[in-house]
């Protein structure tokens, strides 16, 4: 059982960083615009194709 | 279709079906030039996506002829964008992926613009120049593709403000659902059975990770609960404040003596989910209700700026700056305060003197935002721009006024009041009554302080009526507050004035028979000062034909339409009289004016006023829904018939000849809850005693005096769309009340009696309120969302 005293501060350990990520990333504006790149991704990302056009695989 | 070469089919840019006689791939001229710009750009495969990417979005074709100079002038550019860089511009036309791609791709077919990035949830794209590049020139651009720009003039810092607390909101949530999370595990263990030394450790554990959310992640709570305690007002956090700090006294005791339950799990749960739904509510105010005001909806639109070195620009109303001159050639509305300094014209002060009789322009006269321009042309140096008229601050204070709570709201705050009270008593009643077990007491107490919830009043029902008033705004009427919606749900009666709201209110004189040409002057003398339909159309008429007005003294106006007034020792009279012509044209409806020196006639006066060309729709709807319609009117009673028939009243319901102080007492007699429609000023008294009054003419600020409700387009139709409205929210409310108060019942009764823990409580409260929410919600998109009047 004393694995647990291993176990538990990783398991904390791992969801804090998420925590931490989440709170760095909504100070970064991440999450300020939630509508926009859902439709950003349907469009194929086209500037570097944009010189040699008509290379789109 | 009966022309055998008709063909349909869809215009190749923008997807509408017209019909054409020869084979043309385009529905008009505009749709076939953006084609024409897009694939010149090499911009064709917006046509692709397009097409992936359904539903089509209708691209809006006919580009503006504004000209947007004014992006370039460095005021203007401080105001909006500190740096000079950046700017954002709402878009109108902005909405699918296709449009998305087109517009991020402005750098590479602009060059001007150094970049893009497009907002589709509030429609906006922000721009950032190249250094000493053109804004003017961008603008252009856009407008070219069909999408028309309008500056922000967001306010930097409102903005920068919003963005920090929304981001603080996220990061909150965040927080909390990852402890909760966390908790959650040891928490099933503690439910599974765990015992002895690990149990202790858990629990330690739990206490250790609850303490940022029940501290920082809950701060909102304990700040609202606060200042609801400043103000003696029992708000609905409270009883949530209350059983957090119940929660996690019972919780640290019961660590302190190592015995009992603790409730971090559900403390933490009821936080996170709270936070959640309150972000959604905040989200869906926001979507709704955003930037624009009551003014801009109304006013919005362009004019034309004199540039220092004479040429003229259009520019939209919301760059005009102090001191700007502005040329003003269109019938419209003038967005602006100002003094004119040139030119000749006519306007209509009717919105804001009620005085409906147009005013000549001349050099020097102050002019108000919300005037009409009615002809000529002329130019005003503008002395309060947009935003600081005094027609804003009247909107301003209609807008707060509208805020203020109604007797509804008041009784569901009362309510409110009343139901956290009574739950806190029950709560403490129960820890009572099972006092030999306070551990079942206590878990009992705080499963019914939890799960019961009045937010139906606290947040549904606000939420419904600001999408109601929003709602009707945005068609032109302006609705003082949310008590008049109420009001508007018991009405059975609806009154009408005659002249100017079911007719247009614009008499004209069809013929004349005077015995001498001394009698015209006489009768010009009396008219001349009287603001009444006939008087205006008697002066105006007289005028044209050059009758010079002679010295009448003692001119006396008499309610109904009469003044009479001295001259040379003898009594003139003009008043209404008996018809003795025959009605040839039963559409038009006559009323005759007679000029009287004692009992003699000396001239005769037709004058008519034709209904509305909307008058029958509404009262063919208005019947329809079994409201019973009655026409009141000042005047005479053959003409009032007339009218009354033509419209489809029945005898009964027609009242003639009724001053306007007798209208007020007639719908004060009325058995039924009634609304009047009529004028602002001339039937304040009668739209104040009614149950609902709506103004149709007259000025905004005096009719908002007397009328709930103001019609700020003269179109009957926005009565049918301002009772639609009324009734959807009506609908709206009591599908929440009864959710709520069969929730409410049914989890309190469980949580009483003990079947429902502490956990469960706080899982279902915040997902009731939520549904209460997303139904106010619902009805609120099908409000906006229905069809422009």
């Amino acid at each position: 059982m004393n694995i647990i005293y291993f176990l538990m501060p990783l398991a904390l350990l791992l969801g804090f960083s998420f925590a931490a990520a989440f709170v760095v990333s909504s100070w970064r504006g991440q999450f300020d615009d939630l509508e926009t790149p859902a439709h950003r991704m349907l469009l194929d990302d086209e500037n570097k194709s944009d010189s040699k056009k008509g290379t789109t695989t | 279709m009966d022309q055998a070469l008709d063909l349909e089919s869809a215009c190749e840019h923008c997807g509408t079906h017209f019909i054409h006689a020869t084979s043309q791939r385009f529905c008009c001229a505009g749709c076939e030039f953006v084609f024409g710009l897009i694939q010149s750009e090499g911009l064709a495969r917006y046509y692709q996506i397009r097409e992936a990417n359904p539903p089509l979005c209708p691209l809006p074709a006919q580009s503006s002829s504004s000209n947007y100079d004014y992006c370039d002038d460095p005021e203007f550019i401080k105001k909006l964008s500190p740096d000079g860089l950046k700017i954002r511009f709402f878009l109108e036309g902005l909405n699918c992926t296709a449009c998305l791609w087109l517009l991020e791709k402005l750098p590479d077919f602009c060059k001007d613009a150094a970049s893009a990035r497009v907002d589709m949830a509030t429609s906006t794209i922000e721009i950032r120049r190249q250094p000493q590049a053109s804004f003017a020139a961008i603008a252009r651009t856009l407008n070219r593709f069909g999408y028309r720009p309008h500056p922000l003039r967001e306010s930097e810092a409102s903005a920068h403000l919003q963005l920090r607390e929304r981001r603080q909101d996220l990061i909150r949530i965040g927080v909390a659902g990852a402890l909760t999370g966390n908790i959650m595990i040891l928490a099933v263990s503690l439910y599974g059975g765990a015992t002895g030394h690990l149990a202790d450790q858990f629990r330690w554990l739990s206490g250790l990770l609850a303490l940022p959310i029940l501290t920082y992640c809950a701060w909102p709570f304990y700040r609202s609960t606060l200042a609801s305690l400043r103000s003696l007002q029992l708000n609905l956090d409270v009883p949530i404040v209350i059983a957090i700090f119940a929660g996690i006294a019972t919780s640290l005791w019961s660590l302190a003596y190592n015995s009992g339950d603790v409730y971090f799990d559900s403390l933490s749960m009821l936080v996170f989910l709270l936070l959640s739904s309150r972000f959604i509510l905040k989200g869906i105010q926001a979507r709704q209700l955003r930037s624009t005001n009551l003014e801009d909806e109304i006013l919005l639109g362009t004019v034309q700026r004199i540039c220092a070195n004479g040429k003229l620009e259009k520019i939209s109303s919301l760059a005009v700056l102090k001191n700007d001159v502005i040329q003003i050639d269109t019938e419209g509305f003038i967005p602006v305060d100002g003094i004119v300094s040139s030119g000749t014209g006519l306007i209509s002060n009717a919105v804001m003197t009620g005085e409906s009789q147009p005013v000549p322009i001349a050099a020097g006269l102050k002019i108000e935002a919300g005037s009409r321009n009615l002809q000529g042309k002329w130019n005003l140096t503008v002395t309060h721009p947009p935003g600081e008229t005094r027609l804003a601050k009247i909107l301003r204070d209609t807008e707060r006024s509208a805020q203020s709570k109604s007797q509804f709201i008041h009784f569901s705050d009362h309510i409110s009041n009343w139901f956290i009270s009574i739950v806190l008593i029950s709560a403490a009643a129960l820890v009572l009554f099972l006092g030999s077990d306070v551990q079942e007491g206590i878990s009992r107490a705080l499963a019914l302080v939890i799960v019961t919830c009045p937010c139906v009043f606290g947040i549904a029902i606000p939420l419904s009526m600001s999408f109601a008033i929003r709602a009707a705004a945005r068609k032109g009427i302006i609705v003082k507050n949310s008590d008049a919606i109420e009001r508007l749900w018991n009405v059975k009666t609806l009154f009408f004035d005659k002249t100017g709201t079911l007719t247009k209110g614009e008499m004209s004189v069809l013929k004349m028979e005077a015995t001498d040409e001394s009698s015209l002057g006489i009768a010009l003398a009396l008219e001349k000062n009287e603001n009444h339909p006939v008087a205006r159309a008697l002066v105006k008429y007289l005028q044209s034909q050059n009758v010079e007005a002679l010295a009448v003294q003692n001119v006396i106006p008499f309610l109904g339409g009469g003044v009479c007034g001295e001259r040379d020792g003898a009594f003139y009279c003009l008043k209404p009289v008996t018809s003795q012509v025959q009605e040839i044209q039963p559409s038009i409806i006559r009323s005759n004016y007679g000029l009287f020196r004692d009992q003699t006639l000396l001239a005769l006066f037709e004058l008519s006023d034709e209904p509305r060309d909307e008058a029958l729709h509404l009262l063919s709807w208005a019947r329809q829904e079994n409201y019973a319609t009655k026409m009141i009117s000042g005047d005479r009673k053959s003409v009032v018939e007339t009218c009354g028939q033509k419209l489809g009243f029945s005898a009964d319901d027609i009242y003639s000849e009724i001053t306007p102080e007798n209208k007020a007492i007639e719908l004060r007699n009325c058995s039924q809850l009634s609304a009047m429609v009529g004028d602002g000023a001339n039937d304040a008294a009668a739209l104040a005693a009614a149950h609902v009054g709506i103004a149709i003419c007259g000025s905004l600020d005096v009719s908002l005096r007397a009328a709930d409700v103001y019609l700020a387009r003269p179109n009957l139709n926005a009565i049918i769309e301002l009772f639609g409205i009324a009734k959807l929210t009506r609908s709206a409310i009591y599908r929440n009340l009864f959710f709520s108060a069969s929730f409410n019942a049914v989890s309190g009764t469980l949580a009483a009696c003990g079947l429902m823990t502490p956990l469960w409580a706080a899982v279902l409260m915040p997902v009731s309120s939520l549904t209460v929410v997303m139904s106010s919600a619902w009805t609120g998109k099908k409000l906006f969302s229905a069809k422009e009047g």
